[in-house]
């Protein structure tokens, strides 16, 4: 035994060690019991010093010469933006389910944008056009067939009534009426219901 | 009387104008929907008991109002619908912009943000003086959406 196990094989601590029945020949060095901090400092210790293990342990080392100065915290947004491009994104609208407020929503923003693009064109049209707006307008009825009139009737009418009507069920939910969710369907379904017979009427409608 | 709510409004705003420096300050969120990380680092504070954050917030709201109202009324009116047709051509530039700005801010990111916003005032611009070029050279709004379903009685002889 080496001269660092000296005292804490079999027999001293021995609530710690493992062979607290074995009675053995050496004598401790010291009587007092140690602390178990100690003793597994002394157990790491005749580990590290094992010749066994020598060669197989790393060795760090530590200069205050070569020591260079290090900030915690470096990172800068363009380099949190620049990591968080890199890393994967976990999936959102891929697995997020499709129900009838997510799709009354979207269908709203999708109307949005597409009444905005009517009024955008209607505008670039009076600006950039050489004849007025009713000839284009004409010129749109004539070169479709009269089959497809109603759809074209419908499909510019529906915007308008979903749009509209959706943006009333908004106007209600900012006054904070309707917010439960039994009533977001019901309105829900009532939006869906007055849209489609609204929208009917236009397709078929000459004024 | 005048109602409950523009009473409790008008209130509202003395009871700010007079006391605006001592009312306590909220940090809040800009107009945005969107989802995205660290897209809007900077918030700003406006009296705890404001209702609307900023001003796009309420010129979206009433504007909402006053397409909801006035959008039926010019179609259904439609050739004698001027000032209905003006008071649009200021509410939908404006709604539709505000709008607009709120999508492109859930689409569009970082560096490509700004040269969007500006086409989108480009557009916006564009938009206000086409309809008003509309309204006081042409038919009009609420005339040139009704005219696809107006049967022209001149057109069909020809």
């Amino acid at each position: 035994t080496s001269p660092f196990t000296h005292g804490i094989s079999s027999g001293i601590n021995a609530e710690y060690g493992e062979h607290k029945h074995i009675k053995s020949n050496i004598t401790p060095l010291y009587n007092h019991k140690m602390s178990l901090s100690r003793y597994s400092w002394r157990v790491g210790l005749c580990a590290r010093r094992n010749p066994l293990v020598l060669n197989k342990l790393s060795t760090r080392v530590f200069s205050t010469q070569t020591q260079k100065q290090f900030t915690i915290n470096n990172t800068t947004q363009e380099d949190l933006n620049k990591q968080r491009k890199e890393r994967p994104t976990s999936p959102h609208l891929s697995i997020y389910a499709w129900q009838i407020t997510n799709s009354l929503s979207v269908v709203h923003r999708g109307t949005g944008i597409a009444l905005s693009v009517v009024f955008i064109d209607l505008a670039l049209f009076k600006l950039f056009g050489s004849h007025d707006i009713l000839h284009y307008i004409q010129l749109v009825k004539d070169l479709s067939p009269a089959i497809v009139l109603p759809f074209l009737k419908g499909a510019v009418a529906f915007p308008f009534i979903y749009h509209t009507l959706a943006g009333l069920r908004h106007l209600i939910w900012d006054t904070g009426k309707m917010l439960s969710i039994v009533n977001v369907y019901k309105s829900g379904y009532l939006l869906i219901g007055a849209t489609t017979v609204l929208t009917a009427i236009a397709a078929f409608l000459t004024l | 009387m005048i109602p409950t709510p523009i009473r409790s409004v008008v209130l509202q705003s003395t009871r700010r104008a007079l006391l605006g420096s001592i009312t306590p300050k909220i940090p809040v969120r800009t107009l945005s929907t969107s989802t995205h990380n660290n897209t809007n680092t900077h918030s700003k504070e406006v009296a705890a008991d404001s209702k609307f954050h900023n001003i796009s917030h309420r010129l979206f709201h009433y504007s909402s109002y006053g397409l909801f109202a006035l959008l039926p009324a010019g179609i259904f009116l439609a050739p004698n619908a001027q000032f209905i047709d003006l008071a649009l051509n200021a509410l939908i530039p404006i709604h539709s912009h505000i709008g607009l700005t709120t999508v492109m801010y859930d689409y569009v990111y970082g560096a490509a943000r700004k040269p969007a916003k500006f086409l989108l005032w480009i557009v916006t611009i564009l938009t206000a003086v086409g309809l008003y070029k509309l309204n006081t050279e042409d038919v009009g709004i609420s005339q040139s959406i009704k005219s696809l379903w107006v049967t022209d009685p001149k057109a069909q002889k020809n």
